[in-house]
């Protein structure tokens, strides 16, 4: 009777010290699913369709190049490429040939559209994104990662000039025959000769994430998608009362008709006499790509939502886009074009089909199927899906990377987005301050609670895990540096012991360690370059800022300006 | 908003009878008489013997009181019929709470707070014993939560336990404490479906109850509990619905009794025989 009685004391004291915490955010155990070859993150931008009516559709998951007969509803041909050639940017060039920029491989293939063939493929940088073809000049423009505008001779491939502008360049176009480069985290518009345009600031909202750029030949009006991230505080779990409502809660709160939640897609307008228009589409937060038809409609390309991946909205102005829920999914569309005034092309990567919509505001959908093995897989799904936010991880680590955005955290303060495509399985734990232990963690204090998405069962998130620890980007390599300079650059880097925090094969994201008071995660330098601004707060606008701010806070040595360009210059090849 | 809790239950304690004559004149004898001596025959006819047993009120008889008896043969004229004295009505006895019982039924509403929600109890329950001193009893009832957008929850303790009563100055009020254990089953719908908890459950009742009529009366009672184990939904990471493992109800209503008996004598044991007398 006394064993007994202790027993029962023993578990009541058991029960005493526990709570029973009940979690109703919904667990997703649908079986996990792997392609055979991994996709890589959603680039969108891959389709063209020329005036008589050929759609050239890029699939950088299966690594070809279909020819569509949009009129004939039919596939004409499918041009293979090498594994991992990762085609993106597709411009229809001259006498029947189409480039399409090879982002995996580095470089430019040349078809032939009517025999769908390769007829040439050159090396141009290790991350070339837009491409742009200049009939007046004959030549190809490459806008590479790395900030290298690449100019080629289409016939030959010769490479006539590489201007180097600013790094993250993603598309180029050519408005009376000056090329116009967008800055993909900046959403900055370059010039090759002359200041930048940005988009339309609005109240408590920065422009970033250049998705698409275009430009309209008869009007010369530049059109760009890119995304709109909030600059107010932004609180980091939703409040209590909020999550009483029945209406999905924005991560960060606030919301609602016309007033983005803290990411969303836009719309900016550059007329040529320089009048920028700016339109957000607030429940949009992950628009991949863009199409205007002549008429000014604008259809994009909306790859996280469940249903209606494509939207179709009249002309930007002043105001704001909605985007209506429509019951109708035939696939995950991450390219859009128009045909004529009217005809709309879209693409989906899975299930790989065309869609063609003659009526863009309704009416039915052509389903042109195309070749080539299933690439649906449960990693790529978790990332690029919206949850009840309207947010998918991709919203703020677009094409596997980042956004460039400091937030200003509630309790703790501005950080910047940290990186993706570096490859970080080995930099547990992750976030500027340590506190996701592993990704498990971080999927659910991040993706469930943060963002409203679904939990994960064991196996799905094992997935998700490999997937994201699969992404890595190539180095930087800018090649504009003096390979002198950035010899002594690296070598001011071990004698400076920065090597001490910035160690491995990534050159850091393997500790945690005290930065001005502050216990900080040590960020990897791969492609650091390419991410302004700089520092866990992004305090540092350029990558000499950096330099300087980490020799002051983290060593006692004096620097002086010639080693700061040293080092620098060894920064961009990283 | 406040809200106040429905108690409904049936009580069997020990209580009064409802006759103060028991047929039974064995037991009649062992009652202890306050304040009224019970009378043991009617009032005497002049005829009769005079009773030695005092009545209150009345004068007793000096001698036997007789219409024939002759004037030669007393010293006091007799002018004429000299009235009989009154006999009081006769007084029920008090009941001894202590031996007897009854069936108990009560209806009682009010509060419930656990720690900061405020919900609805409905409980019945069932003592058994006697009116004054231990009692065992048991108990089962519904707690409604009061935020049920996200969470509709029903909580349903029950348990067993005991009680002690006791009169409190006026003869028809009495109070009593308890304590009882048992179970909590817990059973919410969600977007999950619906789930289920059982913890164990404590409660320590402390309840008044002031009897109006012979089997009507009204009760109070504060309702504190314990079931171990807080809970808490969360949505997103923030608690959308939660409970502390304390609650503590106020609640009030009506009781009726619905048996009254008295209890059989104890037997007593002789020990020096080894056997009962």
């Amino acid at each position: 009777m006394k064993q007994l009685g202790m027993v029962l004391g023993a578990g009541l004291l058991a029960l005493a010290s526990c709570e029973d915490v009940i979690d109703l955010d919904p667990v997703d155990d649908r079986a996990a699913v792997e392609a055979s070859v991994r996709p890589k993150p959603i680039s969108g931008g891959t389709l063209l369709v020329t005036a008589d009516g050929l759609a050239v559709a890029a699939d950088p998951d299966r690594d070809r190049v279909y020819l569509v007969d949009v009129p004939e509803r039919a596939v004409r041909g499918t041009v293979i490429l090498e594994p991992g050639d990762e085609p993106g940017r597709v411009v229809e060039g001259s006498e029947g040939r189409v480039h399409v920029v090879l982002r995996g491989f580095g470089g430019v293939a040349t078809l032939d559209r009517t025999e769908g063939t390769v007829l040439a493929r050159r090396w141009v940088c290790p991350d070339p994104r837009g491409l742009a073809h200049d009939a007046e000049r004959g030549e190809l423009l490459v806008a590479c990662a790395d900030g290298a505008l690449v100019h080629l001779d289409e016939a030959t491939g010769q490479e006539r000039l590489r201007a180097v502008l600013e790094p993250d360049l993603r598309d180029v176009v050519l408005v009376d025959g000056q090329p116009h480069v967008s800055q993909f985290r900046t959403a900055k518009l370059l010039r090759e000769y002359g200041s930048p345009t940005s988009p339309r600031a609005l109240d408590d909202f920065q422009a970033h994430v250049a998705w698409r750029t275009v430009v309209d030949p008869e009007s010369g009006r530049i059109t760009m998608l890119h995304q709109l991230a909030s600059v107010s505080p932004v609180p980091i779990e939703p409040d209590p009362e909020d999550l009483r409502e029945d209406e999905p809660l924005p991560y960060g709160g606030g919301g609602g008709f016309c007033r983005p939640g803290i990411v969303s897609a836009a719309v900016t307008t550059v007329d040529p006499d320089g009048a920028i228009r700016t339109t957000p589409v607030p429940n949009a937060a992950l628009a991949v790509d863009m199409a205007v038809s002549p008429k000014g409609w604008v259809a994009l390309a909306l790859p996280g939502r469940a249903t209606s991946t494509v939207a179709v909205l009249p002309s930007p102005e002043d105001g704001c886009f909605l985007v209506s829920d429509e019951a109708e999914d035939q696939g995950q569309v991450t390219a859009v074009a128009f045909q004529g005034s009217d005809t709309l092309v879209m693409q989906s990567r899975e299930p790989a089909r065309i869609l063609v919509k003659t009526d863009p505001f309704g009416g039915p959908v052509d389903v042109i199927e195309l070749p080539g093995e299933s690439r649906f897989d449960t990693g790529h799904e978790i990332f690029h899906r919206a949850t009840e936010s309207g947010l998918s991880c991709a919203s703020c680590h677009p094409e596997g990377a980042d956004d460039g955005h400091v937030w200003d955290f509630i309790g703790l303060g501005p950080r910047r987005t940290q990186v993706l495509d570096i490859g970080i399985g080995d930099t547990a734990p992750f976030h500027w301050d340590g506190d996701m232990g592993d990704l498990d963690v971080l999927m659910v204090e991040v993706l469930a609670h943060r963002m409203g998405g679904m939990r994960q069962s064991a196996e799905r998130s094992d997935s998700f895990r490999r997937w994201v620890f699969d992404q890595r980007r190539p180095p930087a390599d800018a090649g504009g540096d003096d390979a002198t300079l950035v010899a002594a650059g690296e070598d001011l880097f071990v004698s400076l012991d920065c090597v001490r925090c910035h160690a491995g094969p990534d050159l850091g994201g393997t500790m945690t360690t005290p930065v001005r008071g502050q216990d900080l995660q040590v960020p990897s330098l791969r492609r650091v370059s390419l991410r302004p601004p700089f520092m866990h707060d992004g305090r540092s606008r350029t990558i000499e800022d950096a330099v300087r701010d980490m020799i002051v806070s983290t060593t006692a040595f004096d620097i002086e300006e010639d080693e700061v360009a040293a080092l620098s210059a060894y920064m961009r090849t990283l | 908003m406040s809200s106040v809790a429905l108690l409904l239950g049936w009580v069997v304690i020990s209580s009064a009878p409802a006759s103060p004559v028991d047929d039974d004149a064995s037991a009649a004898t062992e009652l202890p008489i306050g304040g009224v001596a019970p009378l043991q025959g009617g009032a005497s006819a002049p005829s009769a013997p005079a009773s030695t047993i005092p009545v209150d009120a009345a004068e007793p008889l000096d001698r036997p009181v007789s219409s024939d008896a002759s004037p030669a043969s007393s010293s006091i004229p007799i002018t004429g019929t000299r009235p009989l004295p009154q006999v009081p009505e006769r007084i029920e006895p008090p009941p001894d709470p202590k031996s007897t019982r009854m069936v108990r039924q009560d209806v009682m509403l009010g509060p419930v707070w656990r720690v900061r929600p405020v919900d609805t109890m409905v409980t019945t329950g069932a003592t058994l014993g006697h009116e004054h001193g231990l009692s065992g009893t048991v108990h089962a009832g519904m707690i409604l939560a009061s935020d049920r957008r996200q969470v509709q929850a029903f909580d349903f303790p029950f348990g067993v336990g005991a009680v002690y009563r006791a009169r409190l100055g006026h003869r028809s009020v009495y109070g009593s404490v308890g304590l009882t254990a048992g179970l909590l089953v817990h059973r919410a719908r969600t977007v999950l479906g619906v789930t289920h908890r059982v913890d164990p459950d404590l409660r320590l009742p402390l309840r008044f109850d002031w009897t109006i009529s012979a089997a009507t009366g009204l009760s109070l009672a504060f309702v504190p509990g314990y079931s171990v184990r807080e809970r808490s939904y969360l949505r997103r990471g923030a608690p959308v619905w939660s409970r502390s493992a304390v609650r503590l109800g106020l609640v009030i209503g009506l009781h009726w009794d619905i048996v009254q008996r008295r209890a059989r004598p104890r037997r007593q044991v002789d020990r020096r025989r080894g056997g009962e007398r």
